[in-house]
C-alpha cells in the first residue's frame, strides 16, 4: 500500500469526525514547525524533542532553538532562575564560566552553552546582558529567553519539569542537571552543574570521540 | 471474535497499514492522528487502544506521566498478541577456539596483541587496548587510574594473588536486529539493537571458582546510535568479587573500534584470609554483565547491552562432599540442583520492560530522569512469550534488568516459588513462597516443579505490582495481575535426578570487627538525585577504606516518595537491620542490592577484601544513576 491508497481508504474522515479527548494542554509550536526544514537531520529533532522554538540571546539576536543552536553542535542546556534562593543557579554559572576557560578554542566552534531563563517575562534580553557582566560568557555561551509559552515548551519537552505538579509550580525547584548532546551523533545526557567545572568539562571530552 | 479482540486485531492492522504506507510523523499530524504536542496517536477509538482501556486495565500499566515530551503522554505500544512467541534460551558462551589464547584477536589496530597481564600499548602509549587509549584521551584520570596500576592484579606471579586465566573468552559489542514481538510494525525484520555477541540477552557464561577466566571485550559498535545511547562502553560484571581494573569501572570506556580486557580471578571473598580459593560460603552464584558508561548505563542497556553468568563451585576441593553446585547434568552430586545436559533445566530469565512509539519503534524516555518504564515485558528479548516445560524441576534464574520497574511475581495457579538463592547466592535452606517482590538487578533462583501437573496444563507467571512512573511502584497490587510469560507442560515422562535440598550453603560469619561507620542518604535535592547532598563528581572519591576492614553503612532514603534500589560493586553485604529492625527470609541472605523504600534506613555489613582500586556504588535504578546518584570509593 502507497501513500496514496492509504489515503483513499477513506479512514481519514472517518477519523476526523471522531471525537478527540486529548488531554495534554501544552501548546504545540506549530508556528515554528512551519519554517523548519522538510528533513531536519536529527531523529531527535524530527520527534519534536528539540523544537524550533523563536528564541532571542542577551546580545539580542533573534534565533531558532534547533536550526541556531542545536543543529549539528554540541551543546548544554540548562535553565536558570536569576533570584535563585538557594543559590545554586549563581555556582552553575559561575561554574560554566570556569568550563568555557578550560574548553579554550572549542568553545563557540563546535561546543556551545544554551542557558534559559526561567522567567522569560521578566528578564528581557537587556536584563540578561546585565546578568551576563557577571559571568563574562564568551562567544558561544548564549543567555536565552522567548516568549514565556515557547520557554514552557522548551522546559517540558526538554525534560526540566518535575513530574509532581505541585513541585513544579514551585519556581525555585528547578534541578542543577544540565543536558548536553551532541545532535550530530544523537548522544544525549545530563551532568550536574554543581559538580565541578573539571567534572563539567571532562564530559565534552567523552562526547565527540 | 469479542468486540474487544476485534478492536485489537483493527488496531494491529491500521498501525500495519501506517508503517507500509510509509506515513510520516506530518502526514499523522495533517490527517489529524497525531497530537502535535505529544507526537503520539491520538487517544481515538480504532488508532488507539488507550481510547477504551480502562485505569485498572491490568493489560494496560500506564507509563512516567511526566508532561510534555518525556515521555508523551499516553503514549501506547501497538497491540501485540500473547504467547505467540516460544522464550527463547540465553546462548551458551563457549571460549575461544581450542580455548588458547592465540586464538583471541588483537584488534583493528593490529596492535595492542596477545592477551596479558599488563595493558600493552605503541610506542606512543596508545594501544588497541583501551586502558592506555582512554587515559591517552583523558589524563585528568590518571590520578584514579595510574597507567602502572592498571595491570591485572591477580595475574602477576609476584602478587599475593595468583590466578591466571584459565578459560578465554571474546565478547563483540554489535548492532543487529532484534524482533521483540512480530506482531510490531517492524515485522519479522525486526529492528536496530544492540548486543553482546549480537544477540539480546547476551549469552549466558558458565565458569567455576577455580578456573579463572578472562574475556576480552571488543567494541565493534557504529558511532550512529539508535537514536539513544553511547558507542563507548564499561562492562560491568555485576555483584562478582573482582579486581578494579577489570570492574567496569563507569569512568573508564572501552572505545568503538577498540578492546577491554576483562581478567576475573574467580575466587571466593576472603582469600587472603583463609588461603587457598577463599572462603567456598561466600560463593557467588548467578550474575549478570551489562554496560556502565557513565552518563548512559540506562540508555545502553536499553539498547540491549546485558548478558547473563553463572559461576559454579570448585568441584572436589572442599572436605565436605556434598558441598558443590557443579551444574552437573547428571545431578547426582554436589546439591544436586536442576540442571541436565546442556543445563536444559538451568534457565536464565532476563526481566525487561519496553515502551514503543506510536509506529512501533523503540523508544527510550531520553528526557525523563525519574525513569524509564515501558508497557511491553520482555522474557529473554519477548514480549508475553510461552515456555513448554517438561514434567519435572527446573532452576528460573531471574534477573530484572530494569531500567526502573519492580516486579511482584505469582503464579496463575497459586503455586509455590522455591528460592534458593538471593542475588545469586544460595541460600542457607530454601524458601518457599507464593509471591515476592523483584527490584531492578536484583536475582533470584527459584525452582519449580512440574511433575504433579497433566500435559498440557498451563501456568502463568503475572507481575503483580503497579508501576505508573519511573521512580517507585504505585503500592497497588493487581489482580491478577500483568501475565508475562506461560509455562506449557510437555506430554511424556522424563528423568529428574535433581532434589529440592533441605539446606545449601551456610552464612560466612560475620564477626570481623567494624571499624568504620558510614551513612549514605539517597534522596532527591532540588530537582536532581544526590548521595549525601552531592551529585556525582569524577573528581571526588567519597571514602578511602582499608584492605582487609569491615564497615557498617547506614543507607538512607532521603525522602520524597521515592524507591532507590542500591547496590554496592565488589562486595557483597548483610542486612543487619531495616527501619531498625531485624530483617529474614529472603533478606536475611547475601545480598548486593539493597531496596529502600520510601523513608527507608537500613544497616548494612561490608568487609573489603582481597584487591584494590576504585570502585563505585549507586542506585541501581539506571536512570537515577545517570543522573548523578553515584559515589566514588576506594579500596586501599
Amino acid at each position: 500500500m502507497n501513500r496514496r491508497e492509504f489515503f483513499n481508504l477513506g479512514l481519514a474522515p472517518f477519523l476526523l469526525s471522531t471525537s478527540v479527548t486529548a488531554t495534554n494542554t501544552i501548546s504545540a509550536p506549530v508556528a515554528s514547525m512551519a519554517n523548519q526544514p522538510a528533513e531536519p537531520l536529527s531523529r531527535l529533532a524530527k520527534n519534536g524533542f528539540l523544537p524550533n522554538v523563536p528564541l532571542v540571546t542577551h546580545r539580542n539576536q533573534n534565533v531558532r532553538f534547533y536550526d541556531d543552536l542545536v543543529r549539528e553542535k554540541t551543546v548544554l542546556i540548562n535553565f536558570f532562575l536569576i533570584q535563585c534562593s538557594e543559590g545554586r543557579c549563581p555556582l552553575a554559572m559561575a561554574n560554566l564560566r570556569q568550563v568555557q576557560n578550560m574548553l579554550g578554542s572549542r568553545m563557540g566552534k563546535d561546543v556551545f552553552f544554551l542557558s534559559i531563563t526561567l522567567q522569560p517575562l521578566l528578564n528581557t534580553p537587556q536584563a540578561l546582558n546585565k546578568y551576563a557582566e557577571i559571568f563574562k560568557p564568551k562567544p558561544g555561551w548564549d543567555l536565552l529567553t522567548g516568549k514565556p509559552e515557547d520557554v514552557e515548551t522548551l522546559r517540558r519537552t526538554l525534560g526540566f519539569a518535575d513530574a509532581d505538579p505541585e513541585l513544579d509550580n514551585d519556581l525555585q525547584n528547578h534541578t542543577s542537571l544540565a543536558r548536553y548532546g551532541n545532535d550530530k551523533l544523537e548522544r544525549w545526557g545530563m551532568v550536574s552543574l554543581r559538580s565541578s567545572p573539571n567534572n563539567i568539562a571532562s564530559t565534552f571530552k567523552w562526547l565527540t570521540v | 471474535m469479542s468486540s474487544y479482540e476485534k478492536l485489537v486485531q483493527n488496531t494491529i492492522d491500521l498501525h500495519r497499514q501506517i508503517t507500509q504506507a510509509k506515513l510520516t510523523r506530518r502526514d499523522l499530524l495533517k490527517m489529524g492522528m497525531l497530537s502535535a504536542a505529544t507526537g503520539m496517536l491520538l487517544p481515538m477509538s480504532g488508532l488507539s487502544l488507550r481510547a477504551l482501556a480502562k485505569d485498572d486495565d491490568p493489560t494496560n500499566p500506564a507509563i512516567c506521566p511526566v508532561p510534555g515530551l518525556a515521555p508523551p503522554l499516553g503514549m501506547i505500544s501497538p497491540p501485540t498478541r500473547p504467547w505467540i512467541e516460544e522464550m527463547p534460551r540465553l546462548v551458551e558462551k563457549q571460549t575461544v577456539r581450542g580455548n588458547h589464547p592465540d586464538n583471541i584477536d588483537t584488534g583493528y589496530y593490529g596492535y595492542g596483541g596477545a592477551p596479558g597481564p599488563m595493558p600493552v600499548g605503541d610506542a606512543q602509549g596508545r594501544g588497541g587496548d583501551s586502558k592506555i587509549h582512554c587515559l591517552y584521551d583523558h589524563p585528568e584520570m590518571a590520578s584514579h587510574f595510574p597507567v602502572q596500576n592498571m595491570g591485572h592484579q591477580a595475574w602477576s606471579a609476584n602478587g599475593l594473588i595468583y590466578c591466571p586465566p584459565e578459560k578465554w573468552y571474546e565478547l563483540r559489542e554489535k548492532q543487529f536486529d532484534h524482533v521483540w514481538h512480530k506482531d510490531l510494525p517492524a515485522g519479522s525484520g525486526g529492528q536496530p539493537a544492540w548486543g553482546f555477541d549480537g544477540v539480546f540477552p547476551g549469552p549466558m557464561f558458565r565458569v567455576r571458582y577455580g578456573e579463572p577466566h578472562f574475556v576480552r571485550i571488543h567494541n565493534d559498535l557504529p558511532t550512529r546510535n539508535l537514536g539513544f545511547g553511547i558507542n563507548q562502553t564499561s562492562t560491568h560484571l555485576h555483584n562478582m568479587h573482582m579486581p578494579a581494573e577489570s570492574d567496569g569501572n563507569p569512568l573508564l570506556p572501552n572505545y568503538s573500534g577498540s578492546y577491554w580486557d576483562h581478567h576475573y580471578p574467580n575466587v571466593y571473598a576472603g582469600v587472603k584470609q583463609f588461603g587457598g580459593l577463599g572462603n567456598p560460603n561466600e560463593g557467588l552464584g548467578t550474575l549478570f554483565y551489562h554496560d556502565h558508561k557513565l552518563d548512559f548505563t540506562a540508555q545502553n542497556v536499553y539498547a540491549g547491552l546485558v548478558g547473563m553468568t553463572s559461576i559454579y563451585d570448585a568441584p572436589g576441593i572442599y572436605a565436605n562432599p556434598t558441598m558443590g553446585d557443579y551444574g552437573d547434568p547428571e545431578e547426582a552430586t554436589g546439591w544436586r540442583l536442576p540442571c541436565g545436559p546442556n543445563f536444559e533445566f538451568d534457565v536464565g530469565l532476563v526481566f525487561h520492560d519496553r515502551q514503543f512509539d506510536t509506529l512501533g519503534a523503540d523508544f527510550f524516555p531520553l528526557a525523563c530522569f525519574d525513569g524509564a518504564v515501558g508497557d511491553k515485558i520482555t522474557v529473554n528479548g519477548k514480549i508475553q512469550p510461552f515456555f513448554p516445560v517438561k514434567r519435572r524441576k527446573y532452576r528460573f534464574r531471574m534477573l530484572n534488568i530494569g531500567p526502573s520497574r519492580t516486579y511482584q511475581w505469582a503464579l496463575s495457579n497459586n503455586s509455590n516459588f522455591v528460592v534458593i538463592a538471593t542475588d545469586g547466592n544460595l541460600l542457607p535452606a530454601p524458601i518457599t513462597v507464593k509471591t515476592f517482590q523483584q527490584v531492578p538487578a536484583e536475582r533470584f533462583d527459584v525452582i519449580l516443579d512440574f511433575s504433579k501437573y497433566v500435559p498440557g496444563t498451563q501456568i502463568i507467571l503475572y507481575n503483580r505490582a503497579e508501576q505508573t512512573s519511573g521512580a517507585k511502584p504505585t503500592g497497588k497490587l493487581l489482580t491478577p495481575g500483568v501475565p508475562v510469560l506461560k509455562f506449557i507442560v510437555d506430554t511424556g515422562a522424563v528423568v529428574d535426578n535433581s532434589i529440592i535440598p533441605s539446606t545449601l550453603r551456610p552464612l560466612p560469619d560475620i564477626s570481623t570487627p567494624v571499624t568504620n561507620n558510614r551513612t549514605w542518604e539517597f534522596k532527591r535535592r532540588s530537582g536532581e538525585w544526590v548521595v549525601n547532598r552531592e551529585p556525582f563528581d569524577r573528581n571526588v572519591i567519597s571514602a578511602t577504606i582499608q584492605e582487609g576492614t569491615a564497615e557498617k553503612w547506614t543507607i538512607v532514603n532521603g525522602g520524597g516518595g521515592w524507591t532507590h534500589p542500591i547496590h554496592v560493586h565488589h562486595e557483597e553485604h548483610r542486612v543487619l537491620s531495616y527501619n531498625g529492625k531485624p530483617v529474614g527470609g529472603l533478606y536475611a541472605g547475601r545480598k548486593d542490592v539493597i531496596s529502600l523504600e520510601k523513608n527507608a534506613y537500613a544497616e548494612i555489613y561490608l568487609r573489603f577484601r582481597d584487591f584494590k582500586g576504585l570502585y563505585v556504588m549507586h542506585c541501581h535504578n539506571t536512570v537515577h544513576e545517570d543522573h548523578a546518584m553515584m559515589v566514588l570509593w576506594k579500596l586501599v
